[in-house]
């Protein structure tokens, strides 16, 4: 195998440098497939085979070149200026990987053994390493690490690629600082606004208070903080608000971007955040769990959400009527913003589905339901209880659904008393059901002085927001690298600080909406809410 | 946690013989790897709780009922969104499936995913495809506490699904499971199901 390597990088040094782009190396390296546009193949543990996306370096070394721990698997960091300098163990990263990250027995030992390489240097030693699995050192590669089988204009264009990532701090970090955003549309009400930012504010000045504590007494090292003080930035958090219509945010974002680049966007609150969420990914810009009920349903890459909003409730009802084959169904519409897109969206979701959906608005919806096997009703509370008291409603034997985002208060409430059962769409957790710790974020509110109690769960989702960025920031050291953060977010969401706003929240590579659990819920005459 | 680990390898050399296993020579493990690098094996005994799960195909299963019909069943973890050890572990089952050749009609492999809430039968099929998984290999999905209950009925739970062990479980026989762990590869395991099948006749 060592022979045959070597004379593949004999011929490799034969061949012009030039013979592959950043963009092919880039292609190999996010979509495994080689600059013909074939998918790459590997073998991997001994004997088996990977091919395509679940072959390309992206899957195991991520987007941002650092690498993952996973069980027993470690994936190391292959960004350029880890790759092409020797490796020497660095005490602050190793002590984060082993009280931070989460590793099996064998990966803790194996972080434990200190382990030096030369440099990787050129496509020689790169294309020993892919096809052979031995490194500039000429150890073996974990069998884990595919065996692939790349010519030399492959590894030519990865070498190039793979010289591009990782190679300084990302956007809106400097020597001492790191700045956020934190966006808010111009349809959020004042309150929500203050009562939002309050808690921010007060988290981010908390937060410094801790960092100038640990720079002040840099030498004194308790639990190893001292190795950590170079890596800390303080926190500068701007309040980028919009004016006007959505049309024109996009120049007013880039504009505040330009004043004052940001690392990632947190929190914040939007109508519709559709202007905001095409800006992030144009810009490459994170964005952490905006607060609004019409996120893109279409994942990005640099946005991620808390609930998939309104838009998840109706394909909820949607699936349940096509499961249970109630293929011709009335919805009833009133006219406010939500109502009147709700009934659009799920009159689309409906007919991919093949149910028949009859429109009506609440003015006019007296007339007769009986080809209708189920009713809809975006409404909210007031609106619905006048319906559920009309005639032909009250005696329409199928069953009735409704929006629990319509329904429920700002709080998180249903204060609706129905007249016959309703069945809902749920995506929070359920009203009541509390976790413990709420209790110590209210005191943590009441201590700063920041409590509005109306706007608590826009607060809750809030300090959740900036809690989540803490640890996050935490494990990238100075690793200052925006595809890092939302690596590390997604690996942390579900076991992050849960305030018990939504019931389960979890991510994972690609996964763009965090809250998990929703369900359709029966909501009974007396008000309370239980399951199906 | 080395004290269970060395209790594990111990085990692991006295059932060596039993599973009629030989190390495979082409998987790198040449003496400069790690110490750990090799996969362990254990002997135990699991319940299956009765649950209902369902497969890629939509198709409602109890996998307490299944495994009454006797015959190796190959069994480990993954989610479709995973980023680098699924994979790994689908190549495996995929290999060991190839490896069984026409025996594989008497064995059963299950994936069962541990981010039920967001694999769905759907991302389930797309997952089979891209493994061109054959009709043997079934992928499961379910309510997360239906899941969590086959996770921790195997000792395979963690907190967070990120954090889930390279691991394969293979019925042996009755309620008697090998299980292995670390670095694992198709041909351990297709003749460990091919022992199993030449114990039961």
């Amino acid at each position: 195998m060592i022979r045959w390597s070597f004379v593949a990088c004999g011929l490799l040094l034969a061949l012009p440098a030039s013979a592959g782009s950043v963009v092919d190396g880039e292609r190999l390296y996010r979509a495994g497939l080689r600059s013909g546009g074939t998918p790459v193949t590997a073998r991997v543990m001994g004997d088996a085979t990977l091919s395509g996306r679940f072959a390309a370096c992206v899957r195991c070394h991520r987007p941002s070149g650092y690498g993952v721990s996973e069980g027993d698997i470690r994936s190391p960091a292959i960004t350029a200026g880890v790759l092409f300098s020797p490796l020497e163990p660095r005490r602050d990263l190793l002590l984060r990987e082993l009280y931070q990250e989460r590793l099996g027995p064998t990966a803790r030992l194996q972080a434990k053994t200190p382990r030096t390489r030369p440099a990787y240097r050129g496509t020689t030693d790169l294309a020993r390493a892919l096809n052979a699995g031995i490194d500039p050192s000429g150890r073996s590669l974990s069998p884990s690490m595919p065996r692939y089988d790349l010519d030399a204009d492959d590894v030519n264009a990865l070498h190039a690629y793979l010289k591009s990532i990782g190679t300084g701090l990302d956007p809106g970090v400097d020597e001492y600082e790191i700045n956020f955003a934190t966006i808010f549309g111009p349809q959020i009400p004042p309150e929500q606004q203050a009562a939002m930012t309050a808690v921010m504010r007060a988290f981010v000045a908390t937060n410094n208070r801790e960092i100038r504590r640990e720079q002040s007494r840099a030498t004194y090292s308790p639990n190893y903080k001292s190795l950590y003080v170079p890596s800390r930035r303080l926190w500068r958090l701007h309040e980028w608000r919009l004016t006007g219509p959505s049309e024109t945010w996009a120049a007013q974002l880039a504009n505040y971007a330009q004043r004052q680049p940001v690392f990632a966007a947190l929190g914040g609150a939007a109508q519709d955040w559709g202007p905001i969420h095409r800006f992030c990914e144009d810009t490459q810009l994170p964005c952490l769990f905006p607060l609004t009920e019409w996120p893109v349903s279409e994942p990005g890459h640099f946005t991620l959400y808390l609930s998939r909003g309104l838009e998840q409730e109706a394909q909820m009802i949607a699936d349940d009527l096509a499961r249970s084959g109630k293929d011709c169904v009335m919805q009833i519409r009133e006219n406010t913003p939500n109502s009147r897109r709700l009934a659009e969206v799920f009159g689309n979701l409906a007919r991919a589905r093949d149910l028949a959906v009859d429109t009506i608005d609440l003015a006019a919806a007296s007339g007769r339901m009986s080809q209708s096997k189920a009713l809809v009703l975006w409404l909210g509370p007031d609106s619905a209880l006048q319906v559920l008291r009309r005639a032909n409603v009250k005696t329409f034997p199928g069953p009735v659904f409704a929006a629990g985002g319509l329904l429920a208060d700002r709080q998180g409430r249903l204060t609706l008393r129905p007249s016959r059962p309703l069945l809902l769409a749920w995506r929070f957790s359920r009203p009541g059901a509390q976790p413990s710790r709420i209790f110590r974020l209210r005191s943590w509110l009441n201590a700063r002085r920041v409590t509005a109690r109306t706007w608590e769960r826009a607060q809750l989702n809030s300090y959740l927001t900036l809690d989540i960025t803490r640890h996050a920031l935490g494990h990238l050291v100075d690793r200052y690298s925006r595809e890092l953060f939302i690596e590390t977010v997604e690996h942390q969401a579900e076991s992050s600080f849960n305030p018990g706003t939504f019931k389960r929240l979890s991510l994972g590579p690609g996964q763009r909406f965090a809250a998990k659990g929703h369900d359709i819920m029966l909501l009974d005459t007396g008000g309370v809410l239980s399951n199906d | 946690m080395m004290d269970r680990r060395k209790a594990m390898l111990g085990l692991a050399a006295c059932l060596a013989p039993l599973a009629g296993l030989a190390r495979d020579e082409h998987d790198h493990g040449d003496g400069m790897g790690w110490a750990a690098s090799d996969s362990s094996q254990l002997l135990q005994a699991y319940v299956m709780p009765p649950v209902q799960l369902v497969d890629q195909d939509e198709v409602p299963t109890d996998l307490a009922v299944e495994l009454q019909t006797p015959g190796p069943v190959l069994m480990n973890f993954i989610f479709t969104t995973c980023p680098g050890i699924c994979p790994i572990l689908s190549a495996v089952f995929a290999k060991t499936a190839t490896l069984l050749g026409h025996r594989l009609s008497d064995v059963r492999l299950w994936s069962v995913s541990i981010d039920p809430d967001y694999d769905q039968p759907a991302q389930l099929r797309d997952y089979a495809k891209a493994f061109d998984a054959p009709p043997e290999w079934r992928f499961f999905t379910g309510e997360k506490h239906q899941v969590d209950a086959v996770r921790s009925a195997f000792d395979a739970d963690s907190d967070n699904k990120m954090a889930h062990r390279a691991l394969f479980l293979m019925r042996y026989q009755g309620s008697s499971w090998l299980r292995f762990e670390g670095e694992v590869t198709g041909e351990q395991l297709a003749l460990a199901a091919i022992d199993a099948l030449a114990t039961a006749t």
